[in-house]
């Protein structure tokens, strides 16, 4: 009961007026503490899943459950999920509520109950670990769409949730704030938080993920480690995902090699791994 | 409209605190309502100092907005300094007429002493205008908000006005995004891409307040908007002398006007 922290049990929903179910008896178990991720090309559901999550949206079959628990839609338990589940949006604008980038950052942390002191406290943290310090007085406005979803995801962290559930959280960022926000979720994973996250960033994936889920119209088809799935490349190409370069290069060499081994998870083990078999490569190739 | 915006952020004055700044033009503005004519051109001409030379108001944009402010006042000066009367009464306001036609059975004429009124309606109109545009020009939003909040004004307006102030400028970022894109387009009719810019605007504003119900919601939405508020800035010694200075010389002056 305490390996899942959430989970979608025969899940469906049809958005009013769309012939199309955008979930069909969709189920996934996304497993406390570790790092998810939701792969799936745009429009197969991903957004609409999560707003799921923390019942923003209500399913028209399955539930959803919360630790163990079916989730309620009254108000008492949805306020309650809601500060448990930090939600960030693709779109930047549309979460952000406040005049300047101080004020967006205490909102949340105002509607967690915190008092004065506490919310000067943690706005004054957040702006440190994002690097905000010279926003912070600035117009949300004049802000740039970058910029707008750093904000974002500071405000939603800085409420610490247990979980995170991210959509595309890379999309506007440039490569220095991506670089920035990698090493943010690693602080946040070794805090104990566990992340959910859609993203197209493939190679990341393979890297950093411990469990993947593909998803394709309103379905979950395959899930595992990124090994295991990034394994199965014809039916990622069949579902126009694509593989990681490394799997590319991988799978160049001869099947003898690659026999019962892992696909390496980053250029460094895959270098490792070519050292390992510098000999046995003269001789393949 | 964004560069009223900008300027609130750039300007001399914006590191006084909102309070000095609000206490000194609503002062200001009480002033101007009891005070005679040449007291209150003075108020103007002060009010405009403080605009362009200490905050650094760019000259021309203060007078485009003055001068656009001056000519709605002038628009409703006519009902003051026309006035009309059946034909048969020209006589009685022989005195008061400076002039006028007779258009079948009626006169119309101008009045001296609607001139006179109109005037010092004009007048104090334009000085208390030049008070709330220094608090208007020269304190961003996000302060003005906050000086609202510390008084106590009903959160519910606080926050309508907070939500208002977003939705503008994501308004008006959707307008002007879209219209590029119209025009990158080929959309060479102007009038036709107008109303299909206008159809658009109207589907995205829908799709806009829909999204951010959800986003309201998602962040744990209680029922109320609470911001955090910046601690206030220092008084600023120099302009508070000045300020009551003017302010006692204003009223010296005035009353010095009542005796005469």
């Amino acid at each position: 009961m305490d390996k899942w922290i959430l989970e979608f049990i025969d899940l469906t929903f049809t958005y009013p007026g769309e012939k199309q179910p955008a979930l069909r008896d969709l189920s996934l178990k996304v497993p406390k503490g570790k790092k998810c991720v939701l792969m799936g090309h745009n429009g197969c559901g991903k957004s609409t899943l999560f707003l799921h999550a923390n019942g923003l949206l209500r399913p028209n079959h399955g539930r959803v459950l919360w630790k163990g628990k079916t989730l309620k839609y009254n108000r008492r338990c949805l306020s309650e999920i809601r500060q448990q589940i930090g939600l960030v949006f693709q779109d930047p604008e549309q979460q952000l509520v406040a005049a300047t980038v101080e004020e967006d950052l205490s909102y949340g942390l105002y509607n967690q109950g915190l008092c004065d002191e506490e919310v000067k406290r943690r706005v004054e943290q957040a702006l440190i670990d994002f690097g905000l310090e010279e926003l912070a007085a600035k117009p949300l406005h004049h802000l740039s769409l970058g910029q707008k979803k750093w904000v974002s995801l500071a405000g939603v962290m800085a409420l610490k949730p247990s979980l995170l559930i991210l959509d595309e959280p890379t999309a506007y960022l440039d490569p220095f704030q991506t670089n920035q926000f990698r090493e943010e979720m690693e602080r946040i994973e070794q805090a104990g938080t566990t992340i959910l996250m859609a993203t197209h960033d493939i190679d990341w994936v393979l890297s950093w993920a411990d469990w993947v889920f593909v998803m394709h119209r309103g379905q979950i088809v395959l899930e595992g480690e990124p090994a295991e799935v990034f394994g199965e490349k014809e039916l990622l190409v069949q579902l126009k995902l694509g593989v990681p370069l490394l799997v590319e290069l991988w799978d160049l060499f001869p099947q003898a090699l690659r026999q019962g081994k892992k696909i390496p998870r980053n250029v460094q083990e895959f270098y490792e791994w070519l050292v390992k078999n510098k000999i046995e490569q003269k001789q393949g190739f | 409209m964004t560069s009223l915006e900008r300027l609130t952020y750039t300007n001399r004055l914006r590191g006084l605190p909102a309070k000095q700044k609000g206490l000194f033009a609503l002062g200001m503005l009480g002033l101007t309502f009891f005070t005679h004519v040449p007291v209150q051109m003075m108020i103007f001409i002060w009010m405009g100092i403080w605009i362009v030379v200490y905050a650094r108001i760019p000259i021309p944009f203060y007078l485009k907005m003055t001068g656009m402010i001056s000519l709605f006042l002038l628009m409703s000066l006519p009902m003051l300094v026309v006035h009309v009367v059946p034909l048969d009464e020209q006589s009685l306001v022989q005195d008061d007429s400076m002039g006028g036609w007779a258009i079948g059975d009626w006169f119309l004429y101008l009045s001296e002493q609607g001139l006179e009124q109109g005037g010092t309606v004009f007048v104090r109109s334009l000085a208390a205008v030049s008070c709330l545009l220094f608090l208007v020009l020269t304190t961003p939003f996000a302060e003005i908000m906050q000086l609202l909040r510390k008084i106590g004004c009903p959160t519910m307006i606080t926050e309508i006005l907070l939500v208002m102030y977003r939705f503008i400028f994501s308004f008006w970022m959707s307008a002007e995004q879209q219209w590029i894109a119209i025009q990158a387009r080929g959309g060479e009719r102007r009038f036709r891409s107008m109303g299909f810019l206008i159809a658009n605007l109207f589907q995205k504003t829908l799709i806009r307040y829909r999204q951010l119900s959800l986003g309201l919601a998602a962040r744990g939405f209680t029922g109320e908007i609470r911001v955090y508020q910046r601690p206030s800035k220092p008084v600023s010694k120099r302009y508070l002398l000045e300020s009551m200075m003017g302010v006692l010389v204003l009223l010296v002056l005035d009353w010095y006007l009542r005796g005469s």
